[in-house]
């Protein structure tokens, strides 16, 4: 594929999603190369293997290519293709049969690797706690959304995303000082 | 409602790093886009060719239902033998006015009972 003609590359968001709008595909792929760190990082903390992190959020892409269209404001191109990222990661969830919606927070499943002293990472933090929590607190912390927009963007109930966040966050917190993790 | 955030915890998500761009990720999905493109335009076309192929072999059954049936509803039940009385009572006196007659029929009767 052909390299993306600069005004692509140093255009501003706006005009690049309203030339993908009008089905040209190299203004579809700079947004591709602009949102992929973020997408990707996104699926990835979701996600404990980064080869379905990377399907997953290429899936993400497809669909944004399809139903671009239908984006009314594309100022709104980032949380447009975050709302379409979460829904591909819950319907990813529902198709593995688990009930993640409902999942409620298990200390068992949320202990530490048996092997303290390898190094602690964040994508390995978030890796023990269940994918309700983890998705609610990368929502939060990751991707700074409020809590009433977690609500609008999970469909979950008000009270289980403050729950899930305070309890991750604690749950994150002693992981942090269990391994001497100052940053 | 409260979005209070640890700040240790948002120092930690901060200073986590970022996926650099992937020029093979980025063609990876483009690949797939067009894939997808082709098989759109492979449906769409097949689509076509089915009602095409569909319409070649049931042009014939189907003109010649539609020429049966437009003879049978223009038949008189009772012969007439004056031209203008024929066309007074045809509403009345054909397949096609008998026919409409039971549908106006079942339809009060639909309307009564329902």
């Amino acid at each position: 594929m052909p390299d993306a003609p600069g005004y692509y590359a140093e255009g501003p968001e706006a005009l690049v999603v309203g030339l993908a709008k009008r089905g040209d595909r190299d203004a579809f792929a700079e947004l591709v190369r602009r949102r992929q760190p973020a997408l990707r990082g996104f699926m990835r903390r979701m996600s404990k293997d980064p080869d379905l992190a990377d399907d997953l959020s290429q899936r993400v892409f497809i669909k944004a290519w399809q139903k671009i269209r239908t984006l009314k404001d594309p100022l709104r191109f980032g949380p447009w293709l975050k709302r379409i990222a979460v829904n591909e990661w819950i319907s990813q969830q529902r198709s593995d049969a688990k009930e993640w919606s409902t999942a409620s927070y298990d200390e068992e499943q949320a202990a530490p690797p048996a092997t303290p002293g390898i190094a602690m990472d964040l994508d390995g933090a978030l890796a023990t706690l269940p994918e309700p929590v983890r998705m609610c607190i990368v929502l939060s912390y990751s991707e700074r959304l409020s809590h009433r927009e977690i609500v609008e963007m999970t469909g979950m109930p008000e009270g289980t995303v403050k729950s899930h966040i305070r309890r991750g966050s604690q749950r994150l917190r002693e992981l942090l000082e269990a391994y001497g993790d100052d940053t | 409602m409260s979005n209070e955030r640890d700040p240790l915890l948002e120092r930690w998500f901060d200073s986590a790093d970022d996926i650099p761009v992937d020029e093979a990720y980025t063609d990876a999905v483009m690949a797939r886009v067009v894939a997808h493109r082709r098989r759109i335009i492979g449906i769409r076309f097949g689509i076509l060719a089915l009602v095409v192929a569909l319409e070649l072999l049931l042009d014939s059954p189907l003109a010649s239902s539609v020429g049966l049936l437009s003879n049978a509803l223009g038949t008189n039940i009772y012969p007439v033998e004056n031209e203008w009385v024929g066309f007074i009572v045809s509403p009345i006196n054909s397949v096609a006015g008998i026919a409409g007659l039971m549908l106006l029929l079942l339809h009060a009767f639909y309307r009564r009972f329902r």
